[in-house]
């Protein structure tokens, strides 16, 4: 029995204007395993961030096969992908993307409000206390984000992108916006949740923490550039 | 400022859209308001157009019952009689100036299309007091006054225009009204606004001296009631209304109280002279019409200026990335504002274009359809008022969208605009501005909504409310005699009775009563009839009638008979009533056959017995149906011709009969008389309608554009907080929300302002009703019923204006909204 937790097959995007078509994306195949970590990278407009996208589920390939956990995710509606997000993708994102008006427990929980089976507030609770603890946030939960350092900022994201107990976290660049100490705190965070069984994909700019994944790939106009991994070097 | 105003310019043709959608609304809006505006000032504000306007007055001759039902001094009626007029003739004290005047509609029978025409009797002071401009000829002199009986008459320059082609040689005509031939001596100026005093739009063709007023000698001499005659008067220097109702009410109520002695009807009464100002006179119940359009047009302007303001601070968020290069560059935060404040004045001017076209739209718009509704119409045009409320208002308009734009710009916080690629957040719409903006949207269009429903209500209640009887075919004829005077009623009635003969042998008519229309006004008799023995006197109007009158109409029988031709010719002492006048009595709605065989008497006179009880009718524009009684002759006092002029006729279907054709199947019979009036009683209900019908429209119209206006701008504040939470919306989509989670989420967040701004609409009805006495005299169930569909109505603009914005960002991937965000 097959344990990928990501399966694409041949995908294709193409952004198109009325002057203009982009090939953003041509037929990239793409396997992720249940405790990879996978790192992928590449120069502006490689079609990272399109990937990226495309494995959350925050949009749609032109063509191709999708499937997460065997489940062909390539034609659903809009609110069968959302449940699908809510429930089996965690993500991090570059800026952060906490909500301003929400505490840090509201930022948190956020996922859990989406259920279709409403959670009780001490299941919320507790998951969220959780969350915290495995990014090391637990004694901020009634601040607001505009009071944390953006290092704090992202590793709540990360507790965020936890709370459902997600079959994969997607990151992009999670160091983009954080200077180094606060960079390497997040990433020694994302390397325990790997360590820990978390299956991690992450498109980042640097090298050095490129270089953290099991897996590293290298998008270039579209297709991936085949790279030795980790273990094929050692 | 001009360097400001020049790229205003051009910055405003670079967004077509946006100055069409600000210079549409306000234009349109502010058209509305100057138009409303200007006719209000004109009604309210503007001096009638006579020299001393402020001193010109209407004499009321009210007769007062000093012990009816326990009200001391209630007035039972105004009419003057003819005995008080001239003992006020010349009266020197509290008055400069007086004139007599009476009306009288007829046909001019020397014209070859003798056509019906309003008449006024006047004595000469009508023409000095209001200095009426002549075109041709003289105004009366001396040599009219009274009891000179100088046949000579004034024609208005429209009948002039339209009766005589505009003939040159008017003075040389002569027009023969009443029996009387009157030479033409003169012809009013086109530019003479006459006063109404009597009802709107009514319009004199013929001025005639007082003393051809067709009042026989005996009217003339005894103390007799004459409805249509009016004194008005200039008040001498330095008196006062109320001094110069002291002086001139023991003048004629000595008179009377001296003519009346011994007369035990008139104990305990007297007579008193009350004075109201031409121009209340003249504007009558308008004001509260006025009101009412302002105060709706005013919360359609609050409307539309808080869209434009909402749609002005979008933009100057829009713009941030521009003033944030001015501010790197120097500018100031006085400099931004005068930016903005061009920008805003551009566009407002641009509106105020609209807005004059607009309300000249409007004011042509008044004079056509709404003159009988309104007085001084033909007065309200694009004048220094309306200009100057269109400067002011425009201004205003300008400062404050220039002030709340200015109010969104963060100035520190734009210097770091530019270091963020255009992402900071330097112009911004609070939260808390937009909830205010919500918040006054939805109660001003609440209040606005439930208001016009209930005019609307109203209105299409009295229009369709049936009449209790068939108007299909029914038309009303009025003769005119053509002498001065009308031949006694023992001469008149065979005359007339041949003439219904004849008119029913035209083979177009099907039949014909010798009635007056049932939407005629109807007599009163007082002080009421009582049943014999009793002492309770029952007010109620009565309509004398002939055999054939309720067939014709169709009225329906509750129980009895109608009249018999025998009843008739016989001139019986039978009487029909209506279900009202039988509810009075406390007979048992469901069993009206109860009150057959009663007898009912008149100040004693000999009693009617009731022989039948007929379904009311109602009259249009009428609240209720009235308790009315029907008989054959009336109750006391000789038959006067004058009441025996009018006729009820039938066509047959699809048949129709022309005023000429009658004018010469009377004149077969007899040169006495000619058919004055000829009106299909369906057009004669519309006419009754006609404010119905103009509130129905009035209201519509305004219940929608609050409408449009309240979703316009609601949509546009949520449609900028939905916009600028765009991103955060993505992030949620991203972790798992649904398309109803998004959707509630809008909803939550902005029901607690539109929530707020019901209920504030609530307490201001609550306050306008308490004001206004119920001026919409709605009951509890209709205000509930009203108040929820416009709570409907509310509910379903603002869902509508949640959801709209949402569409753009929840319809498609979750990555849109994340877009140049991250």
């Amino acid at each position: 029995m097959s344990n990928a937790v990501i399966t694409m097959r041949n995908i294709s995007k193409i952004f198109e204007t009325e002057a203009l078509q982009t090939h953003a994306l041509n037929g990239v195949d793409l396997t992720i395993n249940q405790g990879d970590y996978v790192s992928i990278s590449g120069p502006s407009g490689s079609g990272k961030s399109t990937l990226l996208s495309l494995l959350g589920l925050l949009d749609f390939p032109t063509s191709g096969d999708y499937f997460i956990e065997g489940l062909d995710v390539t034609k659903l509606s809009l609110d069968e992908a959302a449940e699908i997000r809510n429930v089996k993708i965690g993500f991090v994102f570059q800026s952060f993307n906490l909500i301003d008006d929400l505490t840090v427990f509201d930022n948190v929980a956020l996922p859990m409000r989406y259920y279709d089976k409403k959670p009780t507030a001490n299941q919320i609770k507790q998951r969220v206390n959780e969350c915290l603890a495995m990014v090391g946030i637990t004694p901020r939960v009634s601040h607001y984000p505009n009071q944390l350092s953006g290092g704090q900022q992202q590793r709540i994201a990360i507790a965020r992108a936890l709370i459902a107990k997600p079959a994969i976290l997607l990151v992009d660049e999670p160091t983009g916006n954080l200077d180094s100490k606060s960079a390497d705190q997040v990433m020694d965070v994302l390397g325990e949740l790997n360590h820990q069984g978390t299956t991690i994909c992450m498109v980042t700019h640097d090298p050095r923490y490129a270089d953290m994944a099991k897996t590293k790939l290298c998008l270039l106009d579209g297709t991936f550039l085949k790279l030795p991994s980790n273990k094929e070097i050692a | 400022m001009s360097y400001q105003l020049k790229q205003a310019n051009i910055s405003l043709n670079k967004k077509p859209g946006f100055v069409a959608l600000v210079i549409s609304t306000m234009g349109l809006t502010l058209g509305a308001l100057l138009c409303v505006l200007t006719l209000g000032y004109v009604l309210l504000y503007k001096p009638l157009p006579y020299p001393d306007q402020e001193r010109l007055m209407v004499v009321d001759h009210a007769f007062i019952d000093q012990t009816r039902n326990g009200q001391p001094g209630k007035v039972m009626f105004k009419a003057f009689t003819y005995p008080a007029l001239m003992a006020l003739q010349n009266e020197p004290t509290a008055f400069l100036e007086t004139a007599f005047i009476s009306r009288k509609q007829g046909v001019l029978t020397n014209h070859s299309a003798l056509p019906t025409v309003e008449a006024t009797y006047v004595t000469p002071d009508w023409f000095t007091l209001l200095n009426i401009p002549m075109k041709f000829g003289r105004a009366f002199t001396p040599s009219e006054s009274i009891d000179s009986y100088n046949p000579v008459a004034v024609i208005s320059h429209k009948s002039w225009q339209n009766e005589f082609a505009a003939t040159p040689d008017i003075l040389e005509e002569k027009v023969e009204f009443g029996g009387v031939s009157f030479k033409i001596v003169g012809v009013t100026a086109p530019d003479f606004v006459e006063p109404q005093v009597y009802r709107v739009r009514r319009q004199t063709q013929l001025w005639l001296p007082w003393d051809f007023d067709p009042l026989n000698e005996a009217d003339r001499k005894n103390w007799g009631r004459i409805f249509g005659a009016r004194m008005v008067g200039k008040l001498a220097n330095g008196v006062t209304p109320r001094q110069a109702e002291q002086v001139i009410t023991p003048i004629v109520n000595n008179q009377w109280q001296a003519a009346m002695a011994g007369n035990p009807q008139n104990a305990g009464r007297s007579i008193r002279l009350e004075l109201r100002s031409f121009e209340s006179v003249i504007l009558g119940d308008s004001a509260q019409v006025i009101y009412l359009l302002l105060a709706s047009v005013f919360g359609l302007i609050v409307i539309a200026t808080t869209n434009i303001a909402n749609l002005f601070m979008s933009r100057t968020a829009q713009k941030q990335r521009a003033l944030s290069i001015q501010a790197a560059l120097g500018a100031k935060k006085r400099h931004l504002f005068q930016a903005l404040l061009a920008e805003s004045a551009l566009a407002m001017f641009y509106s105020l274009l609209l807005a004059l076209m607009v309300s000249s739209v409007g004011f042509w718009l008044l004079q056509q359809y709404l003159h009988t509704l309104l007085p001084r119409i033909e007065e309200v045009s694009l004048n220094a008022f309306t200009l100057g409320a269109a400067l002011v208002i425009g201004s205003l308009i300008a400062l404050l969208l220039a002030r709340l734009g200015a109010a969104s710009i963060n100035y520190k916080a734009l210097n770091t605009t530019l270091q963020s690629s255009g992402k900071g957040t330097g112009v911004q719409v609070s939260k808390r501005l937009r909830q205010v903006l919500m918040v006054c949207q939805v109660a001003v269009a609440t209040v606005l909504i439930f208001v016009n429903i209930g005019l609307f209500k109203a209105a299409i209640q009295s229009i369709n409310t049936p009449m209790g009887f068939e108007a299909k075919n029914v038309h009303s004829l009025t003769l005119a005699s053509a002498s001065a005077t009308l031949p006694p009623a023992n001469d008149a009635l065979p005359v007339i009775e041949q003439i219904k003969q004849t008119l029913t042998a035209l083979p177009q008519i099907a039949s014909v009563s010798h009635t007056s229309s049932p939407l005629d006004t109807f007599g009163t008799w007082m002080p009421g009839l009582s049943t014999v023995g009793g002492n309770e006197k029952i007010r109620a109007e009565y309509k004398v009638v002939d055999e054939q009158y309720f067939q014709l109409i169709k009225q329906s029988k509750l129980a009895g008979e109608f009249f018999s031709s025998q009843e008739v010719r016989d001139k019986k002492s039978v009487m029909i009533v209506n279900e009202s006048f039988a509810q009075l009595f406390s007979v048992n709605p469901t069993k009206p056959i109860d009150f057959l065989g009663k007898k009912l008497v008149f100040r004693g006179d000999k009693a009617f017995t009731v022989i039948g009880v007929v379904k009311g009718i109602e009259v249009p524009g009428k609240t209720k149906a009235m308790p009315r009684v029907y008989v054959i002759k009336r109750p006391s006092g000789p038959e006067r011709t004058r009441n025996r002029l009018a006729f009820t006729i039938k066509t047959k279907d699809n048949q129709s009969v022309s005023r000429q054709q009658l004018v010469e199947a009377i004149k077969g019979v007899s040169s006495q008389f000619t058919a004055n009036q000829w009106m299909s009683l369906v057009e004669n209900r519309h006419q009754m309608l006609f404010t119905q019908y103009t509130w129905a429209i009035t209201t519509a119209v305004l219940t929608l554009l609050t409408i449009i206006l309240a979703g316009i701008g609601l949509y546009g504040i949520i449609s900028y907080a939905v916009q600028m939470r765009k991103f955060e919306l993505g992030t949620r989509m991203a972790v798992g929300a649904k398309r109803a989670d998004l959707i509630r989420l809008i909803i939550t967040d902005n029901v607690g302002s539109m929530l707020l701004g019901v209920l504030i609409s609530v307490i201001t009805l609550i306050g306008l009703f308490a004001a206004s006495g119920n001026e919409l005299q709605l009951n509890i169930t209709s205000m509930v019923m009203i108040f929820i569909l416009t709570f409907g109505v509310i509910s379903l603009v603002s869902l509508s204006a949640c959801y709209l914005p949402l569409r753009g960002f929840i319809n498609r991937p979750a990555m849109f909204s994340l877009r140049n965000n991250d």
